[in-house]
């Protein structure tokens, strides 16, 4: 079967005419991933069947729930999605719906003494921050930018400016609303249980948070729509209301205020990037130093590649600052908060001196362009505001070339590699030479998870939007995983989604058999998200080559 | 056609959303998190500029004809106030002509034939038939300045320093009078040599160039750009930021040439009161004692900025060349009220959450308000309560637009709330 | 039950599905587990099964039929390779000691001992997490990282025999409640119910030994997240219904250079709410807990006789907070934390004191004990009457006043002495939630005081739930108590169950699987 009028109609039923529509221009603005590599070529590749067949706001789990029960009646499939940002929320087949979570935006409580907030799918990082500050409490930093949804930033793939202290996305998520694939609703943590409340997570017995996530990504939607959390806010000594000075697009400035927050900026005595090992691994070192003290709030390496976009006020006022070599080489940002008192931050700020002094590393002074532009443009806006997209900045598309987790060791060896397997298939093959430099291929973001007892990376290609571009960048980013694979990396661990199951899975304690015995099990039908969650049957070769050939 | 122009901007759009939020800087609750009056009202991604760049693209590339979905498409270009708060946000973090995308769409639809709107063409007949969007007799445009012995510088040899262009509101809706009249006892209590054009002024056309019909909109551009050149005026006033915007950017934009290169300088009404208060022209006698916010009109702020002309082409990495050094929200007129307000003895202003360059828009610009009344009320509605949070007594503004559209969002909500034209309190000021 | 009967009641169940009908009595499963390990640690000896039919809780009795006790990973994988072909129950132990019926072979079965496996793996001092096996507790492992400068965070004065594996996935609350040492677990090597071994987190890059992994890869075994689920959160609490932990590397934290004991004093539980909290929010302190006058007295007391007489002399509730500093400057640290603490007792007009009144060396007897197993004959808990029963669960502090008004309650109806009840609140994460037990001491050979103690245990117990008490951890009657009220969890559970375990194998009759 597929999507039927019989359906629509059914769904109209359920949300009122006005919150359903497979309007061809409605649906139009649900078709396309523009922004990574991989997106521009499944547009390429899937053209029009990208366009869903309908868009339903639902405002209700009920009405949610109504919903993916019509789904298995008339077997079509449905995505959910949160703010629209990432690249598994579209369709890959024809007869696919969307669900938009616009109507479902409350901030249903915010506890200030347990510290947590329970929120819908349409709640913005932004929305929730700028409410916790009112109570000294704040949210993390989404790398994706504030704008996007902080529920399904946390069900899916959170990475956070202030990591050193909040983990991830898995780490944030308390309790969870979801309605399964067939339709039925299941709540997780302390909300499960009549009277308790919602500030836990865990149990009652088992973690279902468990379940609902794995890896570093989620399933994808593949195991149904999350329809409300409740998620962790954080210790925030500074002002109630952020504190913004000038124009908001260029001439910002913002201060929490010395007393309560203080960035620092630390580089090491190398040539870049000549000697990017050591820079990389003193930073590490300064990393494991401060994780055993248990000091700052922030603390993290920024590649060039996150420093020029991030501090970016225009396209040409980054180039320029390429030009001007601003940011000579990747840089630790560490930043301390005075979350117990002015004293603790004081203290903190010595042993940090006495840190740095000991891996040799060395404060950027405040008359260094660095320092200007990061320190006193960009830093603060970085707690608000994540930055977003201004990581496309460059060339107006960009890609993650690699991204691995586990120790801050092995994040600075995976940097190393990988950076080296890209430079040789520049060289060798010329593939990334149109690509933004320095900014591809060099450098890493090094952010070490919860005082550096596990840390992730990411290193970044930036083609242009081009067919030929992104197909070199894709050809990058499998080779590079390639490589990791066969230097056996810890990387294929994190990265598993759909067809990702069936390839690597063999080599992983064959968990995709897992997973589809479980995929089986709540969605035997297979309508929960298809293009990206792991399928219920086993892919054979022929399908994957098939598949690996788009 | 007109699509082409900014494949570019639409196509590369990231999808990052940032376009449908208040500027992320600046967000203070979750209340009023919101920026795009469109796609708060409408939901679906398709009214929000992100959705607007896919339907360009998807324009451009054959995926989506008008003919499959013509008065959907209608309804997404036109159910906007082209307010530009998504392109200020946007411009946060990438270098796109989001606004570009939004004015290409509707002439985009003019071409085709489909825009604009009957509500529209309206207002556009009513101007070539009677030079005001009111279907009013040109004899009746300067009723308001009658004995007020202002000059009139249609008339050959009349000569002032200041051309005070009153705009077809201001000239003709009941109870709006006072505002021109007002403007006029300013000027003159500060000295200023100024004049009028009477029952010769005509509309400024910013009407039919925000909904896309570019040909009226020259046409009625170039009479007016003949008078102001038989006036000889350098400096012209006005009430309306719409004709305030029309004058400095769109006929600079029309001319292909910047602002700063137009053959006179507009200014604001409250830009150049602020100027007289500061040079001491203006003083004021009686407080007034009011707990007033100011709603900041879209075309005197983030639409308000001087235009600069490009072109050019986007070359390697998206760079523009020549450089184009885009509008982003930083020379609106955001100050200049703020002053004048400020100046009042009495008078305490409090500040809304969304203001200057993300400041939420009333709801009635770009055709939204004759076209779709229901959205422009709901749009007011929600800025009104966003004035009543401040504890604020009193809207004030400079568009006579919004002043009808707030009150229209006034008169739907049952509040309390008082909208005041700046300049009706600056008379009351000054006694 | 039999085991004949089990594999008997199965095939009729499933009758017409294949199964090898070899193992159609005990002694053609013994047999076969011979081929497994070596006999000597096979028991079959009735006698014998009879110490794993029972534990300290008042779950009832389930006599196994075979015990193993297991040397390896491999032994246990084909043990439960051999139990899935069967359709055999397995229940697996690492722990000699039970408190909750976690690991009482309700259905019979295999009871698969790990006890003996005590091998400490690994230590990663620069990463900090030591591998250890499923048998080693908490004496041997800190014992050992003692000498690297670390330790493992722990429960409050661990049984000696509870091994760290256990604690961990039972999710027994340690005494820091900091933020990043809340989910200690990182990697595990598992035996899935199917008899498979599985790799989670980074340790899934190789299948090879887990200590080895480090050396053989590029992996230090510190990314925890998947693959697939995220077992490091489905597997704890499911009481080895999801799988069997073998091996297992979790954090360690660095032994402090200077600590300070010290103790606010409360009449009433009310009043230390606040500042409580304000303890927390201000992330001061490492070790920081509560208890009341009985449980403090039932630690300090140099022998049982003792406990009433301290109890009457000490605050009936106490925050005891361990104020600590590491390698750089620890004076200064030190002093900021003091100083913080002393502007929250300012506030709330209480006084910390450094000891406790009439009883002597307080500071350095729990300081002593904190990071060591109970070591002073009968566990600490069982002193007072021979035996206790717990009721715990995980409220926010504010409500725990509440809590204990129904617990007191509830208790007195069932002619509870409440002067013996003990009190033990735990923050978790900086105070996001708190860990709440009352302990019920009696006197097991008094078979009206357990009678009663039956009664105590089920009525509270239903009460806080009722009253909206979350019980986290699911023992014994809390299963259907809890279950039977929070919709569909317990059905998702089962269908995880049995995608995971189809032959409902593992440890059956538990969480109401």
């Amino acid at each position: 079967m597929a999507f039927t009028e019989v359906a629509y109609k059914a769904l109209q039923d359920i949300v009122g005419e006005e919150n359903v529509s497979n309007e061809p221009a409605i649906c139009q603005a649900y078709s396309r991933v523009q922004w990574l590599p991989s997106g521009v070529m499944q547009r390429e590749n899937c053209g029009l069947n990208m366009r869903p067949a309908c868009v339903v706001m639902p405002g209700s789990t009920e009405e949610v729930q109504n919903i993916v029960k019509i789904a298995n009646r008339y077997q079509f499939p449905f995505i959910p999605r949160g703010s629209g940002f990432t690249f598994q929320a579209f369709p890959t087949a024809a007869g696919t719906i969307v669900i938009d979570p616009k109507r479902m935006d409350r901030i249903i409580e915010l506890n200030e003494k347990d510290m947590y907030a329970v929120i819908e799918p349409y709640v913005s990082f932004v929305g929730l921050q700028s409410e916790a500050m009112k109570y000294g409490l704040y949210t993390p930093t989404p790398l994706a930018g504030s704008q996007v949804s902080c529920l399904a930033n946390y069900a899916w793939h959170g990475a956070y400016g202030n990591s050193w202290i909040t983990g991830v996305g898995a780490q944030n998520l308390l309790g969870f609303e979801l309605v399964l694939p067939d339709g039925e609703v299941v709540k997780s943590g302390s909300m499960t249980c009549p009277g308790a409340g919602n500030f836990w997570n865990d149990g009652p017995g088992p973690d279902l948070r468990g379940f609902l996530r794995g890896g570093m990504f989620g399933h994808a939607g593949g195991i149904g729509v999350v329809t409300k959390i409740s998620c962790k806010l954080w210790q925030f000594a500074g002002p109630e209301v952020f504190p913004t000075e000038g124009n908001a697009n260029m001439k910002f400035s913002s201060g929490f205020g010395e007393d309560v927050w203080r960035w620092y900026m630390i580089k090491f005595p190398y040539k870049y990037p000549e000697e990017e090992e050591l820079e990389l691994k003193k930073s590490a070192e300064l990393f494991y130093e401060m994780g055993k003290a248990e000091i700052g709030e922030v603390a993290t390496h920024l590649a060039q590649q996150f420093l020029y976009t991030y501090s970016s006020v225009t396209k040409q006022d980054l180039f320029d600052n390429i030009k001007n070599d601003v940011f000579p080489s990747g840089f630790v940002v560490v930043a301390l908060q005075a979350k117990t008192s002015f004293k603790q931050m004081e203290y903190e700020e010595k042993v940090l001196k006495e840190i740095v002094k000991k891996v040799g590393g060395i404060f950027v002074e405040e008359d260094e362009p660095a320092y200007q532009v990061w320190i006193k443009r960009a830093a603060n806006e970085w707690i608000r505001f994540g930055n977003a997209q201004r990581l496309a900045r460059p060339s107006d598309n960009f890609s993650i070339g690699s991204s691995n987790v586990d120790s801050i060791d092995s994040i600075v060896y995976e940097i190393i590699e990988s950076n080296e397997v890209g430079r040789d298939l520049l060289k060798k093959e010329g593939l990334g030479k149109d690509f933004v430099q320095p900014l591809s291929i060099h450098g890493g973001w090094i952010s070490p998870q919860e005082y550096g007892y596990w840390c992730l990376h990411t290193t970044d290609v930036f083609p242009e939007q081009e067919p030929e571009q992104c197909n070199q960048a894709i050809e990058i980013i499998g080779k590079v995983a390639k490589s990791q694979l066969e230097r056996k990396s810890a990387a294929a661990v994190i990265h598993l989604l759909g067809p990702a199951y069936d390839i690597f899975g063999p080599m992983l304690g064959n968990v995709h058999l897992i997973m589809k015995d479980l995929k089986k099990e709540f969605d035997p039908n297979n309508l929960a998200n298809p293009g990206y969650a792991t399928r219920p049957d086993v892919l054979s070769q022929e399908e994957l080559q098939k598949m690996m050939g788009h | 056609m007109a699509l082409e122009k900014i494949e570019y901007d639409a196509s590369h759009c990231q999808r990052c959303s940032t376009c449908k939020w208040s500027h992320l800087w600046e967000v203070k609750s979750q209340r009023f998190v919101r920026n795009c009056p469109s796609v708060w009202y409408g939901k679906f991604d398709a009214y929000a500029a992100q959705g607007k760049n896919d339907i360009v693209t998807g324009l451009l590339r054959g995926e989506l004809s008008w003919e499959e979905s013509k008065d959907a498409l209608l309804e997404i270009i036109y159910r906007c106030p082209v307010c530009a708060a998504c392109d200020i946000s946007c411009k946060r973090v990438m270098d796109l002509d989001i606004i570009g995308v939004l004015d290409a769409l509707r002439e985009e639809a003019c071409e085709k034939g489909y825009g604009p709107l009957p509500a529209h063409k309206e207002f556009i007949q009513s101007i070539m038939n009677y030079d005001n969007v009111w279907k009013q007799p040109r004899t009746r445009r300067s009723n308001w300045a009658k004995k007020l012995g202002i000059k009139d510088l249609s008339k050959s040899g009349e000569k002032a320093d200041v051309l005070y262009y009153v705009g077809c509101t201001y000239a003709y809706k009941p109870g709006m009078e006072t505002v021109p009249q007002n403007t006029t006892d300013i000027l003159k209590a500060a000295g200023v040599d100024f004049g009028i054009l009477g029952a010769k002024e005509i509309c400024c056309g910013g009407i039919a160039d925000n909904v896309g019909d570019k040909k009226s909109f020259e046409e009625i551009a170039q009479k007016n750009l003949t008078m102001f050149a038989e006036t000889g005026a350098k400096t012209i006033v006005t009430n309306c930021p719409g004709c305030f915007m029309t004058f400095s950017e769109k006929y600079a934009c029309m001319q292909k040439i910047d602002t700063k290169d137009l053959p006179y300088e507009v200014k604001h009404s409250t830009q150049y009161i602020d100027e007289l208060i500061r040079q001491g022209k203006i003083t004021f006698k009686n407080p007034v004692n009011m707990q007033v916010t100011w709603h900041d009109p879209c075309h005197l702020g983030r639409r308000g900025e001087p235009y600069k002309h490009w072109e050019g082409k986007r070359v390697q990495f998206g760079l523009t060349d020549p450089p184009r050094e885009m509008n982003r929200g930083v020379n609106g007129i955001y100050d200049a009220p703020r002053n004048v307000l400020q100046a009042i003895p009495g008078l305490k202003l409090v500040e809304m959450e969304r203001i200057k360059e993300y400041s939420w828009c009333c709801g009635s610009g770009g055709g939204a308000k004759s076209a779709y009344p229901d959205f422009a009320i709901a749009t007011a509605k929600e800025r009104v309560e966003e004035a009543e949070a401040t504890g604020a007594g009193t809207i004030a503004t400079a568009c006579p637009w919004c002043e009808a559209n707030l009150n229209d969002g006034i008169d739907a909500t049952g509040s309390s709330m008082q909208v005041e034209d700046i300049l009706d309190l600056v008379k009351k000021a000054m006694g | 039950m039999a085991l004949e009967c089990i594999v008997k009641k199965e095939f009729d169940v499933r009758e017409g599905e294949h199964m090898a009908n070899e193992l159609s009595t005990m002694q053609d499963v013994v047999s076969t587990l011979e081929a497994i390990v070596d006999n000597t640690r096979i028991f079959t000896d009735p006698e014998y099964l009879d110490r794993y039919a029972q534990d300290t809780s008042l779950c009832a009795a389930g006599r196994p039929d075979a015990v193993v006790k297991v040397l390896s990973t491999e032994e246990v994988q084909q043990i439960v390779k051999l139990a899935h072909e069967h359709h055999i129950p397995v229940t697996p132990r690492s722990s000699g000691v039970g408190f909750y019926g976690a690991g009482i072979p309700e259905q019979g079965g295999i009871v698969i001992d790990m006890s003996a496996m005590k091998k400490i793996r690994r230590i990663d001092k620069r990463n900090r997490w030591v591998m250890v096996e499923a048998g080693v507790t908490y004496g041997e492992v800190q014992a050992e990282l003692a000498k690297e400068g670390m330790r493992v965070l722990n429960p409050l004065l661990a049984h000696s025999e509870k091994s760290v594996i256990t604690s961990t996935l039972e999710r027994e609350p340690k005494l820091t409640p900091k933020h990043h040492l809340d989910e200690t677990i990182l990697t595990m090597e598992m035996v899935l119910p199917t008899g498979n071994i599985f790799h989670t987190g980074s340790m899934a890059i190789s299948q090879g030994q887990p200590e080895k992994v480090p050396d053989e890869t590029h992996s230090d075994l510190c990314n925890f997240h998947g693959p697939g689920v995220d077992w490091f959160r489905l597997v704890p609490g499911s009481l080895g219904t999801f799988g069997i932990v073998t091996v297992m590397n979790v954090k360690t934290t660095l032994i402090p250079t200077q600590s300070k004991m010290v103790f606010l004093g409360f009449d009433k539980l009310e009043d230390c709410v606040e500042p409580f909290y304000h303890i927390e929010r201000t992330l001061i302190g490492d070790d920081c807990f509560l208890l009341n006058n009985r449980y403090l007295a039932s630690i300090l007391a140099a022998d049982a006789a003792d406990i009433e007489r301290i109890s009457s002399v000490l605050p009936a509730y106490t925050i005891v907070l361990n104020l600590t500093a590491g390698e750089w400057y620890p004076e200064d640290k030190m002093a900021y934390q003091e100083e913080a603490l002393h502007d929250i007792a300012r506030t709330f007009l209480v006084t910390p004191l450094e000891t406790l009144p009439n009883v002597p060396d307080v500071a350095a007897k729990i300081s002593a004990l904190l990071y060591q197993p109970w070591d002073n004959g009968t566990y600490w808990k069982f002193r007072a009457r021979g035996a206790s029963q717990e009721v715990f669960f995980l409220t926010q502090l504010q409500r725990s006043p509440e809590f204990l008004k129904v617990i007191t309650e509830v208790a007195a109806q069932c002619n509870y002495p409440l002067s013996d009840m003990g009190l033990y609140i735990q923050p978790k994460q900086h105070g996001r939630t708190f860990h709440m037990e009352a302990g019920f001491p009696y006197d097991p050979e008094d078979s009206a005081q357990r009678q009663r103690i039956e009664t105590v245990y089920q009525k509270v117990s239903e009460a806080l739930v009722t009253q909206g008490a979350f019980f986290y951890r699911i023992y014994g009657l809390w299963a259907d108590m809890v279950y039977s009220r929070t919709g569909t969890y317990h059905k998702t559970l089962k269908r995880i169950k049995r995608s995971l375990d189809p032959h409902s194998i593992l440890n059956p009759g538990k969480l109401g699987f």
